[in-house]
């Protein structure tokens, strides 16, 4: 794999766990193989484009804000085909601050709602120990 | 026509270049390739650059990109704010441009045009 991530071990096939630094150069490899996987999904390229945006937002918000001030931390992508129930699920997961959006964003701030307009189900949940954003897009024709 | 290009070389904007022409007192900026937390700041500094001398319209032409995240949508609210006097115009058409513009509401903030030729010459 490109940009130096290693696919994780006792993945199913067909799906993808990414574990890597939450540092920002890292995001693009990460971004191309999710397209590339969402492409081998049979999603439509509509979809996909959301897809990829809307997962990049989710880690762009991990590297920029879970680990300020502490030592660099790690973020996990993981991508799922869900045959059941006809879906692909994308869940971002860091272990740092969860860090509340402003009540004025200024010119920044437009992660949260470009993730909630790219994605029909968008779920963020906040923790102590970190936060988890999980997104899910349709598999044409399923 | 005179020209002028800034690139970022670095591993993670490796392709991303924008190519500045400049037509009299209008300026075309070229951005070809992926807008991200790594190429955005190349973005914000070549705009900035051509916003600093004042020509009367700046075009950003975003036709070659491919992708557009967050962070490059704040560089062109934040230049589109700092145009002052001159003119600032994007160029934006598809899934992988206008409409991350549209869902954060910047389509209506910022005058997009859907190809170079109408941004050039339309009032």
């Amino acid at each position: 794999m490109n940009a130096g991530q290693q696919q994780l071990d006792d993945v199913p096939e067909g799906d993808l766990h990414f574990r890597v630094p939450a540092a920002a150069a890292r995001l693009t490899g990460l971004r191309h193989a999710l397209s590339e996987w969402a492409e081998q999904c049979g999603l439509s390229e509509e979809d996909r484009d959301a897809l990829t945006l809307a997962s990049y937002e989710a880690m762009a918000n991990s590297v920029e804000h879970a680990y300020v001030g502490q030592l660099q931390g790690v973020l996990d992508l993981r991508a799922v085909r869900d045959e059941e129930q006809g879906r692909v699920v994308v869940t971002v997961t860091d272990y740092g601050q969860w860090k509340p959006p402003p009540i004025d964003p200024g010119s920044r701030g437009r992660g949260l709602p470009l993730i909630r307009g790219l994605t029909p189900d968008a779920n963020i949940t906040p923790s102590e120990h970190g936060t988890t954003v999980s997104m899910s897009w349709p598999i044409s024709g399923a | 026509m005179s020209s002028e290009a800034f690139q970022d070389d670095s591993a993670g904007g490796r392709g991303f270049s924008v190519e500045v022409e400049n037509h009299g007192e209008t300026v075309v900026l070229n951005v070809v390739g992926e807008v991200d937390l790594t190429t955005a700041p190349v973005l914000e500094e070549s705009i900035a650059t051509v916003l600093a001398r004042r020509p009367d319209m700046v075009v950003v032409d975003l036709s070659k990109v491919g992708f557009l995240a967050s962070v490059g949508m704040s560089v062109l609210v934040g230049c589109n704010e700092q145009a002052g006097t001159t003119r600032f115009r994007l160029v934006a058409t598809g899934a992988s441009t206008f409409r991350p513009l549209e869902l954060t509401g910047l389509a209506d903030a910022i005058s997009i045009f859907p190809t170079r030729d109408q941004a050039l010459t339309e009032d």
